[in-house]
């Protein structure tokens, strides 16, 4: 019942007509942030993060979500028009969507999109409100083993999900523990790797280095490669159609599910929920063979997935302090900014606040069923747009994204390497979502042993022999093991089948 | 095949030197004796372990390099392992590098075309440098310098398609029209709307 209270009062607040211009205007914002090329879901939230810093807390929260949102569900227009996705979280859109595309069907493809991006949404909201108090008790328990095994786990988990290759993730992951530790030792506030310069006493900011590792490597990529020419597809109607809701209830239940459980997972993200969403959908579809050739269920199944997993990547931001994806840790990290302490005490100390996140994340789906449903076309006229004019733009809001916060220009500097960093890396196939989770993570992983260690006096026992803590180390042991080809081959792990490579 | 292999190597070289030389530099961070600390909380403890990890999968990644069958993609991609169970993420969509709204970066095949890429590459990545490290904080109004640095970007790119149109002198004043008028929008909106500082 004091759920009900709080959501009751979330939504009532959020009613007023400022509120309301925010959640719209974000909207469209992140909605076009999904569908220019060069511009992720983390990128967007990122430099909102640094505009929004004089709001109100909630009004900023509630533009970051929206635009965290609109951005993941606004990089399927291009997935289905371009063959390319606007975001990560939109890569399982391309294999159907742009086929139906191709055979004239855009509008219908839109269409099936926003069907799946809302109700995907809604099963997230819904999964939010239910699970982070829970999770939020849980995590009253754990000590300092606990959440470094945690940590460690979603640096792993991160790792070997994202990108071809676990060994480069994980490289990646440690990489960005490492540059979380430079600057003032948060225990001891001894100074670390800082080379004698005041400016690095303070770290490595998190804002400027996602911005540099979303926004300048990314423009970087852009402006290296050929242009693709969007399909000239007659656009037909984009209103969805009850029929497809009726006939594929399930795959849109199922999805929503893999999604919001992707989702908790730390580190791994939306496009994790898509693809599981999409194989799923695949293995239990009496029309598997035409996915990857427009099928309306594949299309549906990967909208769904990866849209649910925006809210459920908060779960474990809000109950643990551990964000789910990319994104939601930049989430944290402006929640933090905004006087918020995601993490178990939230719930005792603010519980008010969790059930705001879920107000806003509502109010954010139902904009983006209001823009998918009436934008469409108007919202596509940005894809004319050459990016030699975009990507330049783009590029002094990311530089003055990077100053804003602290007003250093030590913070521009530090965009600019980690971006060249990460641009070279990931041409190496090295990927830039573990960078961001250890960037993240780092700080807890590192109090959280030396904590551990002084409690148990050197001891690594603790560690493994508490019962979360072991079941956390397990999970991390299974990781490792299962990227010995000894091990796959003995337990003979089934390849998963019927995804193009 | 050869070039991928040596590529990999040599990423795998880097990393490996990459994490000697931070477990040498967390070895000799100050263990705070003097100020009586538990031994088990010295600030060095955490990148010491760090360096170690990042030496040993580098050395795995060397190991894995020599057993690996060369990837079918261009010379970024890298051999998959099988994938985990419930991933389903083919190689080709794995890495976000590829979803920037633009063809793959990883499938060029003619040499020209990746000069052509690096060049572009280049070209973009000296004009950011050049507007963010060098010319930023040096005294001149921001307004001009973003300008300045949207002119130049755009023009830069847009120069061969205008000469094949014959449309120079248009391409640049429009080009002038967008770059006056994003800078002066980007500056109000920061300083008035969001009451940011500019540089």
């Amino acid at each position: 019942m004091e759920g009900l209270n709080y959501l009751g009062n979330a939504l009532a607040a959020l009613a007023g007509p400022w509120q309301i211009a925010y959640a719209l205007g974000a909207t469209l914002v992140g909605i076009v942030i999904g569908i220019l090329p060069g511009l992720s879901a983390t990128l967007g939230v990122a430099l909102f993060t640094t505009l929004t810093v004089k709001m109100a807390p909630n009004d900023a929260i509630l533009v970051l979500i929206c635009v965290y949102v609109g951005a993941i569900y606004g990089g399927s227009r291009t997935a289905i028009l371009l063959n390319i996705p606007g975001t990560a979280a939109n890569a399982a859109a391309c294999l159907d969507g742009n086929m139906l595309a191709r055979q004239g069907l855009a509008g219908r493809a839109m269409g099936i999109s926003t069907t799946g991006s809302v109700a995907g949404s809604l099963f997230g909201v819904v999964a939010l409100a239910m699970f982070t108090p829970l999770l939020s008790e849980v995590a009253l328990s754990f000590g300092a083993f606990e959440f470094f095994w945690l940590g460690m786990v979603g640096v792993m988990m991160s790792g070997s999900l994202t990108g071809s290759n676990p060994l480069k993730g994980w490289l990646m992951g440690l990489l960005g523990i490492f540059t979380a530790t430079i600057g003032l030792d948060p225990i001891h506030a001894h100074p670390r790797f800082t080379f004698g310069e005041n400016a690095m006493s303070g770290g490595i900011s998190l804002i400027p280095a996602l911005v540099g590792a979303f926004g300048f490597a990314e423009i970087l990529t852009v402006m290296g490669t050929p242009k693709a020419e969007p399909v000239k597809s007659h656009m037909d109607s984009v209103l969805p159609k009850i029929r497809d809701v009726l006939q594929y209830w399930r795959t849109i239940v199922r999805s929503g599910l893999i999604g919001v459980f992707v989702g908790i997972l730390p580190g791994v993200g939306e496009d994790m929920g898509s693809w599981s969403s999409y194989a799923a959908a695949k293995r239990a579809s009496r029309e598997r063979d035409r996915f990857g050739k427009g099928s309306v269920e594949g299309l549906m199944a990967a909208e769904t997935g990866d849209n649910a997993a925006v809210p459920g990547a908060l779960i474990p931001a809000l109950a643990l302090g551990i964000p789910g994806s990319a994104p939601s840790a930049v989430l944290m990290a402006a929640m933090i900014i905004h006087g918020a302490q995601p993490g178990p005490m939230l719930m005792v100390n603010q519980p008010q606040y969790i059930y705001d996140v879920v107000g806003i994340t509502l109010i954010a789906t139902l904009a983006i069923l209001v823009f998918g449903l009436i934008m469409v076309r108007p919202i596509l006229w940005v894809l004319r747009v050459p990016r030699e004019i975009i990507m330049p733009i783009v590029f002094v809001l990311c530089v003055l994204g990077s100053y804003s916060i602290t007003q250093r220009l030590f913070d521009v500097w530090v965009m600019l390497v980690t971006g060249a960093v990460c641009f070279l890396l990931r041409r190496r196939g090295f990927p830039v979502a573990p960078f961001v989770l250890g960037l993240v993570l780092g700080d807890i992983i590192d109090k959280s042993l030396r904590r551990g260690l002084v409690l148990s006096d050197g001891s690594f026992a603790p560690f493994l022999t508490r019962p979360i803590s072991g079941v956390l180390a397990a999970l991390v042991l299974i990781m490792l093991l299962a990227q010995i080809p000894f091990v796959r081959r003995r337990f003979g792990r089934r390849r998963m089948t019927g995804v193009p490579a | 095949m050869r070039g991928w292999r040596r590529g990999e190597y040599l990423a795998a070289a880097v990393w490996a030197m990459f994490g000697l030389v931070v477990l040498v530099a967390s070895w000799r961070i100050d263990r705070l004796e003097n100020l009586g600390i538990n031994p088990w909380s010295i600030p060095g403890l955490l990148p010491g372990v760090i360096g170690v990890l990042i030496f040993v999968l580098a050395i795995a990644l060397a190991w894995q390099t020599r057993h690996a069958t060369v990837p079918a993609e261009g010379p970024a991609a890298t051999p998959a392992p099988v994938a985990p169970a419930g991933s389903a993420m083919p190689a080709a969509a794995a890495a976000p590098a590829t979803v920037s709204g633009t063809a793959a970066s990883t499938a060029s095949d003619a040499p020209e075309e990746t000069a052509r890429e690096w060049l572009r590459t280049l070209a973009a990545a000296t004009l950011c440098v050049l507007f963010a490290g060098v010319s930023l904080g040096r005294g001149l109004p921001f307004m001009a310098e973003a300008a300045a640095f949207i002119f130049l970007f755009i023009s830069a790119f847009s120069w061969s398609r205008w000469r094949a149109d014959d449309r120079v002198l248009r391409g640049l004043a429009s080009t002038l029209a967008i770059a006056v008028a994003a800078a002066l929008l980007i500056s109000w909106l920061f300083e008035s709307v969001f009451l940011v500082r500019l540089p």
